[in-house]
């Protein structure tokens, strides 16, 4: 007996934020969705990382920073800087 | 002086007395039979000196009381004898309209006009007599002479009609059976002076004025036999009511010869006042048959509007036999000396009854209509002309209560039982929402009717699926509402929002305009929904003046549950399942479907389809992405999901085949590469294969598989490439199939059916399954029937199921709401087990209050959803039920 597949083998997935945590520290929203402002998740709202290596919606980390004259991370008070730089 | 005086008084007074009692005593019947007015002369000459002396004396009233009471026993003695005297050979007890025989009716007729003669030439007689009592004694007081007849025809009433109740029936019989055969000859008459009339303008002018006459009496009234148009069922119906008429055997030239006697018999009973106390059988008369009309023509037929052709049938026919019998003292009768507002009474009398009439034709066509309503609905929107004529009737006349509740049982028998599909149902429920607009537009009715079956249809699990398919499915008329839909056009829905949907904070903005302008301008219902028009029911829902906020179809479907949610999850997952296991579907059309759901819903509502329809889009782009930098994946694709908003997608875990593994790692890492740092996450059980399968040589047929039947089926594929004949196919175990898959034996078992069902593996012995191989087996056979030539070989039934492809088994058709209430219930199992093992054993009872008092968060099910999940539990092994209590099974 022989089984050939024909055309393609159709598969299905799902993206997922490489990120430790389920949500955002900031909105606790889900990585994979979006932050409060967004309406559509992925490229659109990414995730950022601090030194800290603490991870934030970028949007809400943005708003957060711009709203604090202390540029720390909300969640341990350490000074906040992007990791990504060093990615 | 003064006694003497009072003597001579007394004796001439008795002079008087006796003078009057010899003229005015009752003569014999013959006398008044053949009695002649009295002379002016004789008036002026004997009876005036009298009658002045009768003043003088003051005996007015005695006289007349005297004159009464010999009256009263005259009719009782001798005129009611002579009365009855012309039905003896009636067996009057027997008497029945439908049964007696046209002979015999005649014969009763006829004997009726002799008696009502006599009746009148005495009435007549004693109407004289008393004139003149009026006009010698009473003139110039305030005596009225219509009070002394009225006097009169009350007397021959009770006492010549009415002695008994038994002669009140039989007279009331008699006068039924007369009117009831003239007005059928009547209207037989009328039929055939319309014929006649019909004839001779065709005669004149030719065909064309024939059909100009013909709509003019349109809706057949006129009976014709040449009738040459095609309108069939019209003319049957015609027919029938002719054919109903003939029956009576009268012929057409008796009643114009009849017709003279008749307006005299007629003006005969006017006088006697009997028509008017005998109103009730007219009534009778009418009533039965205009419902008999009424249902020989609209019975069963829908798609022709009657109403206004029974009225003028009623105009026609009706009115005017009735105005001959009522109005037919005014016509000869201008020189009667007595009445003068006779002719204004029997008029006021005549509109009345009319009206009266009227009514009740609305009353019959509405009646009707109602029993009928639920054919109506199926047969809607052919049967648009009957509901146009039932509002009318609406507006006229209170049938709201008996139409709502006659349509409530109707649909309980009829619809709402176990035996009828959903979408029958929701088909029936949309029509019965079209039909009621338009005879209430208010919706008032329809609120009441529909409850029923919204409460039905929310029972019943494939409602939702079958709405939600009937708002994607072109052809649909849904979908046309859908379609056609302006959001500038109706505010009602957004209310809805407000209250339905459960993400509240989203419609503040709109909530606030709504409220702020809206209640100035709040105007209530009216009850009997005549504020809009009657017509169709698309009133202009932008005008501030049309109070009534038009429901459509959709939100009245929508109504059906309370939440908007529902409906929209339901189309998620509906969506989620087409996008997931079609290959081919057609994605625009998706994105239209989406379009118009978020026109009618609201974007808010509906983004996660959104968002789904974008990750197709993406996921196509992504993949040719990957084709053109790695080579190796030139035959994969893969969808790849955002998940937070897709529902829920559980299945099995399985090991893939290697070389589909090897090229999903492959592209996770191209995907890796492109996307950091996000990562793919496989969800194996999803997706589609197109496979072929060879067995031996050339017998190749097609599948198109879930997964994980693929790379089950796969692991029976011999390796050999030789395609030796000689090479037996592998027999594979079930216990090494489902370590190949990395999945239970149930399961793998489970999976197996399909491919059981399909033929293409057997069972050849427990738990162990082989590729069914026929070009193997039947050369087998062929080898043995040459062996044997003798053994009979049944080949037809193999053939026969070579073709047969079984679809894959459906995973139990649970809606989604269920399935979520089954996964809220997962939650709490485990507390659940935790109660058993603690207490040993325990009630329902103890376990929901348990529940509900340590799980408040989660639990939040009835405690018959409790005991069907119980139930599940217990035919799972986990736990059993020892009388009324359940404990842990061991």
């Amino acid at each position: 007996m022989k089984v050939t597949i024909k055309s393609l083998w159709n598969t299905v997935s799902a993206w997922h934020w490489d990120v430790n945590e389920e949500c955002c520290g900031i909105c606790r929203m889900a990585f994979d969705g979006c932050c409060v402002d967004c309406k559509i998740p992925g490229d659109d709202c990414p995730p950022v990382w601090g030194v800290c290596n603490h991870a934030f919606h970028m949007h809400c980390i943005l708003k957060w920073l711009n709203a604090n004259e202390l540029q720390q991370c909300p969640m341990c008070r350490s000074e906040w800087r992007f990791k990504s730089d060093e990615k | 002086m003064v006694q003497q005086n009072n003597k001579e008084q007394q004796e001439s007074s008795l002079l008087i007395w006796e003078k009057i009692v010899s003229i005015f005593s009752i003569p014999s019947q013959n006398e008044i039979l053949n009695y002649k007015q009295q002379s002016q002369n004789n008036i002026e000459n004997n009876l005036k000196p009298l009658f002045n002396n009768v003043r003088l004396y003051k005996l007015e009233s005695l006289v007349l009381d005297w004159y009464f009471e010999s009256i009263k026993k005259y009719f009782k003695s001798t005129l009611s004898n002579e009365f009855w005297k012309f039905f003896n050979n009636v067996n009057l007890a027997e008497l029945d309209s439908s049964k007696t025989s046209g002979r015999e009716l005649k014969f009763i007729n006829h004997q009726f006009a002799l008696s009502i003669s006599l009746l009148h030439k005495v009435f007549s007689y004693f109407k004289f007599n008393l004139f003149l009592f009026y006009e010698l004694l009473f003139k110039n007081e305030s005596y009225n002479f219509n009070f002394l007849i009225k006097k009169l025809q009350d007397l021959l009433i009770t006492n010549i009609m009415h002695t008994t109740n038994q002669q009140t029936k039989y007279f009331n019989t008699i006068l039924f059976m007369f009117f009831e055969r003239d007005f059928i000859s009547f209207t037989k008459s009328f039929y055939h002076s319309k014929k006649q009339i019909l004839n001779k303008e065709e005669k004149n002018d030719g065909k064309d004025f024939k059909l100009k006459v013909q709509q003019e009496y349109s809706d057949g009234e006129i009976e014709e036999e040449e009738e040459k148009e095609e309108e069939e069922e019209e003319e049957e119906v015609s027919k029938s009511y002719i054919m109903m008429e003939m029956s009576f055997e009268d012929s057409i030239t008796d009643i114009n010869i009849k017709e003279d006697s008749f307006m005299d018999l007629c003006k005969k009973l006017q006088d006697l006042n009997f028509i008017v106390i005998s109103e009730e059988i007219f009534t009778q008369i009418l009533f039965k048959k205009v419902f008999e009309y009424i249902e020989t023509r609209c019975k069963g037929v829908f798609e022709k509007r009657f109403l206004k052709s029974i009225l003028e049938w009623a105009d026609q026919v009706i009115f005017k036999w009735l105005g001959m019998i009522l109005l037919s003292s005014t016509k000869n009768n201008n020189n009667n000396l007595f009445d003068e507002d006779e002719d204004e009474n029997s008029l006021k009398i005549f509109n009345q009854w009319k009206t009266r009439l009227e009514f009740s034709i609305y009353e019959n066509y509405s009646q009707q209509r109602i029993s009928e309503l639920f054919d109506m609905i199926v047969q809607y929107p052919d049967s648009l002309p009957s509901f146009e004529d039932l509002s009318i009737c609406f507006q006229k006349i209170p049938i709201e209560k008996t139409m709502i509740t006659n349509l409530k049982r109707v649909l309980h028998n009829r619809l709402l039982h176990p035996g009828a599909n959903t979408s029958d149902i929701i088909t029936q429920y949309i029509s019965t929402i079209h039909a009621m607009s338009i005879i209430d537009p208010s919706g008032m009715v329809m609120d009441k009717v529909g409850k029923p079956i919204r409460e039905y249809l929310s029972q019943r699990e494939d409602t939702i699926r079958c709405i939600i398919s009937s708002f994607t499915d072109e052809t649909n008329e849904i979908y046309q509402e859908l379609c056609d839909y302006d959001p500038q056009d109706d505010d009602y829905l957004n209310s809805f929002m407000q209250n339905g949907a459960s993400g509240g904070d989203l419609y503040v903005d709109e909530g606030d305009n709504f409220s702020n302008d809206d209640f100035k301008i709040w105007n209530p219902n009216k009850i009997d929904g005549s504020g809009s028009g009657s017509g169709s029911g698309n009133s202009n829902g932008g005008n501030n003046n049309n109070n009534i906020k038009k429901k459509d179809t959709i939100s009245h479907l929508v109504n059906i549950y309370d939440s908007i949610d529902l409906f929209i999850n339901e189309y998620r997952s509906m969506l989620s399942d087409r996008l997931l296991s079609v290959v081919d579907f057609d994605l625009d059309k998706e994105i239209k479907n989406v379009e118009l759901l978020k026109l009618r819903f609201g974007d808010t509502i509906l983004f996660n389809c959104e968002i789904m329809i974008k990750d197709m889009a993406d996921s196509k782009r992504l993949n040719t992405q990957i084709k053109n930098s790695n080579n190796e994946l030139k035959e994969f694709e893969t969808l790849i999901l955002s998940q937070l908003f897709w529902p829920t997608l559980k299945g099995d875990e399985f090991k893939y085949p290697k070389s589909i593994q090897e090229k999903m790692n492959l592209y996770s890492k191209e995907y890796e590469r492109i996307k950091t740092p996000r990562q793919l996450i496989w969800k194996q059980h999803l997706g589609l294969v197109d496979l072929d399968l060879e067995i031996g040589s050339g017998n190749i047929q097609s599948f198109q598989v879930s997964p994980i039947h693929a790379t089950l089926i796969m692991l029976f594929e011999t390796n050999n490439d030789n395609d030796d004949d000689e090479d037996d196919e592998k027999e594979l175990t079930l216990e090494y199939l489902s370590n190949q898959l990395g999945i239970s034996k149930e399961l793998a078992r489970k999976k197996l059916i399909f491919w059981l069902n399909n033929q293409i593996i057997r069972e050849t012995s427990h738990e162990t399954y082989q590729i069914i191989n026929k070009e193997k087996e039947e050369k087998k056979q062929k080898q043995q029937q040459i062996e044997n030539p003798d053994q009979d070989i049944d080949e037809s039934s193999s053939d026969d199921e070579d073709n047969m492809v079984v679809v894959e088994e459906e995973e139990e058709e649970k809606s989604t709401s269920a399935k979520e209430k089954e996964e809220q219930m997962r939650v709490v199992e485990s507390f659940i087990i935790g109660m058993l093992i603690n207490f040993k054993t325990l009630p329902l009872e103890r376990i929901h209050s348990m529940l509900t008092m340590f799980n408040s968060e989660v639990y939040t099910s009835s405690i018959q959803e409790l005991k069907a999940f119980l139930c599940n539990l217990t035919n799972e092994e986990k736990i059993e039920m020892v009388g009324n209590d359940y404990k842990i099974k061991k």
